[in-house]
């Protein structure tokens, strides 16, 4: 995923051209957008996730089919609905949202993506801290645990969470450098996870590979074997798969937040670029990091702990850990730093230093409770499903308004600082949506795809009756 | 000189932490031993790529 945390969220993580269209010198080329969505998307989050979903028990085809055509529709929604209006109208997502939203509207939808943004960064503290623990022995936290279950975990995690808070506020460019040092060999690292655990499994089950078809035999009857998922956790089908590796960075693309990336684009297909990230971090790297979680279920049934620490551990040593602690201190730190700009346009008096260290803090407390990095996959479908509704408000403000008769930029034009059509059609479909998955009629992972287009039409009958009353 | 020399060590030191795998998976070295050589190959590669990428950022 996203990595998703570096990703220029506000109006201040970038610097450059916020308020007015990107000129042509300032665009970038193609490579420059497959280098950044690479680097971005082979993250801490993999970690959790790869494994949540052998503890989903998906089956071997439905895990590699759902992977393959998901990212897929991920790519093509980056190309066909981001990119386009990207290159159009080259503004940041924020001020292409105040335009059309109002200021009010916006600062609410900033506290939204900083709330998600700081719960994300705990839950990475929660993934550095399992390295700790392979070192200092403390008990960790099962699959199934809320609570911290241990004092040394507890240790564990405050203090790497002070040290990333700590960072993040005071040496954002420090951790960035490490990041871009990091990135070509934690691609390379995942890939080794992949392979060293590969062979483990032929070494356990005995297995000698003659074929391609000897090795489906063995993903299909020693690696994703399907069947009944852990205690606790949802069954994941070929549809679940698709959905989530589609929906994971929803926020991102049918949400509109990479308006931001590609305004510098010089073309709208750049956003193939996409797929570098989308193949190599959210195919590659979940189907390594989900090889550890089942070698080590193989080996040891009972043990159904996710840690990343120990796992990697298992697989290639000391390197892992470093792996682990990297992966996740690079995620956590810009996620963190995006949260305190975020915040901090809302409270302009506090500075970003403060505010980032106060959401540092935060984020290590929740990283102490185990239930958010192990319930992630849930976290993320709903992070989509709560901003996924602006990037339907962006779309159908740029392509379909004036075709009704509507106004396009609302706000803008109207000078109001809060527009009520797409503010109320917000407020709806979050609920209609959250109802629907709280009552169990529609899982989160799917919900979504209904709620985006609940969403379009919603703002546009909203915005017939608010123009009109307005005027 | 100095730099392109430093800059193929890193590129190098990438190649054997990957190749170590492939070998692992060849059965031609103990599992002990990636153990060791990834830690090595990593410790080679963050000195030796922060020397050339910090030189690359301040040209």
């Amino acid at each position: 995923m996203t990595d998703d945390a570096s990703k220029t969220t506000d109006e201040g993580a970038g610097g450059e051209y916020e308020r007015q269209p990107v000129p042509d010198k300032a665009l970038l080329g193609f490579k420059s957008f497959v280098g950044m969505f690479a680097g971005e998307h082979t993250a801490g989050t993999e970690l959790m996730i790869g494994p949540l979903f052998v503890a989903a028990g998906v089956s071997a085809f439905d895990f590699l089919m759902g992977l393959l055509v998901g990212n897929l529709l991920a790519v093509l929604s980056w190309t066909l609905f981001c990119a386009p209006i990207a290159t159009r109208a080259r503004l940041t997502m924020y001020y292409q949202l105040e335009k059309i939203c109002g200021r009010n509207l916006v600062t609410i939808y900033n506290l939204a993506n900083g709330v998600m943004f700081t719960i994300l960064a705990g839950a990475m503290i929660t993934v550095a801290a399992t390295a700790f623990g392979v070192w200092f022995k403390f008990r960790m936290p099962g699959l199934g645990d809320l609570y911290p279950n241990s004092l040394g975990w507890i240790i564990a995690v405050l203090g790497v969470g002070v040290f990333v808070a700590i960072v993040a506020a005071a040496g954002y460019r420090t951790v960035a450098n490490i990041a871009n040092l990091a990135a070509p060999w934690m691609v390379l690292m995942f890939l080794a996870f992949g392979i060293v655990t590969f062979k483990q499994f032929l070494d356990a089950t005995q297995t000698s590979v003659h074929s391609l078809s000897d090795v489906w035999t063995m993903c299909k009857t020693a690696i994703w074997k399907g069947g009944q998922p852990l205690e606790g956790r949802t069954k994941f089908t070929f549809w679940h798969v698709m959905f989530f590796a589609w929906f994971c960075n929803m926020a991102w693309h049918i949400g509109m937040s990479d308006l931001s990336i590609f305004r510098y684009a010089k073309k709208s297909w750049y956003g193939i670029a996409s797929g570098a990230g989308m193949y190599l971090g959210h195919f590659l790297a979940w189907i390594c990091a989900s090889l550890l979680y089942a070698y080590q279920i193989h080996q040891n049934p009972q043990n159904t702990d996710v840690l990343p620490g120990p796992m990697t551990y298992q697989a290639v040593g000391v390197a892992g850990l470093i792996c682990v602690i990297l992966a996740s201190w690079t995620t956590a730190n810009p996620t963190l730093y995006r949260a305190g700009l975020a915040f901090q346009a809302i409270m302009p008096t506090f500075s970003r230093f403060r505010v980032t260290l106060v959401l540092g803090l935060i984020a290590a407390v929740a990283g102490m409770f185990p239930a958010v990095a192990m319930k992630l996959l849930d976290f993320v479908a709903m992070w989509g499903m709560v901003l996924m509704p602006m990037g339907a408000v962006i779309f159908v403000d740029f392509w379909l308004m004036r075709k009704f008769g509507l106004q396009s930029n609302y706000a803008e034009l109207s000078c109001t600082v809060f527009n009520w059509a797409a503010g109320l059609a917000w407020l709806i479909t979050m609920s209609v949506c959250g109802w629907l998955v709280w009552t169990g009629r529609i899982e989160i992972y799917f919900v979504s795809l209904p709620g985006w287009f609940v969403m379009a039409i919603l703002y546009i009958l909203f915005s017939r009756l608010y123009q009109k009353r307005m005027a | 000189m100095t730099k392109i020399i430093i800059q193929v060590i890193s590129w190098l030191s990438l190649a054997v932490l990957i190749l170590l795998p492939i070998c692992f998976l060849a059965g031609k070295v103990s599992h002990s031993q990636i153990k060791t050589g990834m830690l090595m190959m990593t410790a080679v590669w963050f000195i030796t790529a922060s020397l050339w990428m910090r030189d690359r950022k301040n040209t």
